[in-house]
């Protein structure tokens, strides 16, 4: 057996990164509880870190909006497959970013993806998608038959 | 009920704290930051999705470099329906220390992408320079 020489960085930065995982798989848990799994995240154990995201159903359409700031558009994907939206990409490292002598680097970088499974069926041709000031919006209209419909019943 | 786990904000945070007590930062996770030092100057990139330019200020005083702003909510319908929220941050306030030996009127700031990169030259009596012998 050889020695390895002990990294303590190396090692904490693995015990953050799994604390990172749990905080994750709690939040889900919870909201899973809380929302009576309508809304699912299922993205626990496929990224290197965890866009904000804020959905919002309106009478038409569902608003998915993504914090992805300095993300390349061409660096994001979003596919919908049978009520599941996913959102997935890869924040790259500027390359001039690459040199220097850096004092801090808070800032995530490398893939992440998220996905939710959408209450109700959407217009899958009608999706729409704009990234503008590191925001990622996508806009889902309904389908016809999610719509909330006004019926008039008639008091005999 | 989603909160979100600042993961460089807080034990990377501590470390870079013990690791590069260069640079001084207020101990604050938002926005994240990367500071990056360059034979002739820093530069400081932080992340503000959704920050619009007249809503960001950005101030150097004494040898700090102060980022800070708001973020307005967006509109929505009154009756829409909110699935899920975590995009919470309103305010923010971020300092980073660089020392005084730098070219406080040169300072330039662009934000771009929801990604502010500030770019503060050091004084032409701080650069590296190279002495020829004779």
């Amino acid at each position: 057996m050889s020695l390895i020489r002990w990294n303590p960085t190396r090692e904490l930065t693995g015990w953050t990164n799994d604390l990172f995982n749990m905080q994750r798989e709690i939040n889900r848990v919870f909201d899973n509880f809380f929302r009576g799994g309508v809304l699912a995240d299922e993205s626990f154990g496929l990224s290197y870190w965890t866009p904000a995201v804020d959905i919002t159903e309106l009478d038409n359409e569902y608003v998915v909006k993504v914090e992805l700031p300095g993300v390349s558009k061409d660096d994001v994907k979003i596919t919908l497959e049978s009520n599941i939206l996913t959102i997935r990409g890869e924040k790259k490292q500027e390359k001039e970013a690459k040199e220097g002598n850096y004092h801090r680097i808070e800032r995530s970088y490398g893939s992440f993806q998220r996905s939710f499974t959408l209450p109700t069926t959407v217009k899958n041709d009608k999706i729409d998608a704009v990234y503008k000031d590191g925001i990622l919006t996508i806009t889902l209209p309904k389908a016809e038959e999610a719509k909330p419909k006004q019926i008039e019943v008639k008091v005999k | 009920m989603l909160v979100r786990f600042d993961y460089p904000g807080t034990l990377e945070g501590l470390l870079d704290e013990f690791f590069a007590p260069a640079v001084q930062t207020s101990f604050q996770g938002y926005p994240a930051i990367d500071v990056a030092e360059h034979e002739n100057e820093w530069t400081v990139v932080a992340e503000l999705p959704g920050v619009k330019k007249e809503d960001l200020k950005i101030k150097f005083e004494n040898g700090v470099l102060t980022i800070s702003g708001e973020r307005k909510p967006y509109e929505l319908p009154q009756d829409a329906r909110i699935w899920l929220n975590e995009m919470r941050v309103r305010q923010f306030s971020r300092s980073i220390s660089l020392g005084a030996e730098v070219d406080a009127d040169r300072i330039s700031a662009e934000l771009q992408n929801g990604m502010l990169k500030v770019v503060v030259p050091k004084a032409e009596y701080a650069r590296p320079r190279t002495i020829e012998v004779k």
